[in-house]
């Protein structure tokens, strides 16, 4: 029985040194014939994109404040525009009231009425 | 392709360095994967990588020893992602998330009694190998398949060449084991 447990020991010990052998023999594969095409389609389609990232950049590092720049800009132009235009209106209503009292030749007192109900 | 990706090297040289390294990178990378056309993927991969790095590549190392680090890390990549895939496509099947029926490996018709095919064998000695470490199949791999020598893995590895002895050694003894047990059972 042991004996029969020796040579099994033997022959499994032999099985797994000619397995180990395949180490010597290992398969070999060749790269396809168009490997290099592959990689340069590879390496181009990727500097493609790394172009249309960096255009992309370019809009959202200079394009877009340069907008945002300008509706500030816009806004702050009518704005102003329309403080001026309200300035010029007033001016003009006091100008009539003025004139208005100085025609019918009204006292500081009466002028000072109209101007105080001046309506804004 | 811009022009000279490096002062190693230029355009033109490119295309060489590339037939060059193509079937020994493929081979590699054959080794870790067990499949032709992911290895054939991932050597293109390899290769655009050398491509956009070799401007900074300061020739610390050879650049053969350093295009080969690359594969083995990208391989090594992908078997990881490829793990994790299959390990979410077991988990879809139990929880019944997934519709698609999963190939299922099928064993080897082994007959104790026939002589093996060398086919055979390798395949069982590859599949003994795949079960290692990550350390010591990296190592077995290079060493045993690819015959670059205790020190050339070491650069590869980036690792001593007391600590590749290590895991060849240690790699091999755990190789014995697991064919000893595989033989036993099926014999």
């Amino acid at each position: 029985m042991t004996g029969e447990l020796m040579n099994k020991k033997k022959l499994i010990e032999a099985e797994v040194e000619k397995t180990l052998q395949c180490f010597d023999q290992p398969e070999k594969i060749e790269s396809s014939p168009f490997f290099f095409t592959r990689v340069q389609a590879a390496i181009n389609a990727l500097e493609k994109k790394e172009t249309e990232s960096g255009i992309s950049s370019i809009f959202e590092n200079v394009l877009r404040p340069a907008f945002i720049g300008g509706i500030v800009l816009i806004n702050l132009i009518t704005a102003g525009f329309t403080l001026s235009r309200q300035d010029t209106r007033r001016t003009t209503k006091s100008q009539v009231i003025y004139s208005f009292a100085e025609e019918y030749a009204f006292t500081q007192n009466d002028y000072d009425i109209l101007k105080m109900n001046e309506v804004r | 392709m811009k022009n000279a990706p490096s002062k190693y090297i230029d355009s033109v040289n490119f295309k060489e360095l590339v037939l060059e390294h193509q079937n020994r990178v493929l081979n590699i990378i054959f080794r870790f994967l067990n499949n032709k056309e992911d290895a054939e993927d991932v050597a293109q991969d390899v290769f655009v990588k050398v491509y956009q790095n070799l401007p900074t590549f300061q020739g610390k190392a050879q650049l053969s020893t350093w295009i080969h680090r690359i594969a083995v890390n990208k391989s090594l990549d992908f078997r990881r992602k490829r793990n994790r895939k299959k390990r979410l496509g077991e988990f879809k099947q139990l929880t019944g998330f997934n519709d698609v029926e999963e190939k299922l490996e099928t064993p080897e018709a082994s007959n104790p009694h026939s002589v093996l095919e060398s086919k055979e064998r390798a395949l069982i000695l590859k599949r003994a190998v795949d079960s290692l470490s990550k350390k010591q199949r990296t190592a077995i791999i290079l060493n045993k398949y690819e015959g670059f020598s205790y020190q050339e893995v070491a650069a590869i590895m980036q690792t001593t060449l007391p600590a590749v002895e290590s895991l060849i050694h240690k790699g091999m003894k755990n190789l014995r084991k697991k064919l000893f047990d595989y033989f036993r059972i099926t014999m």
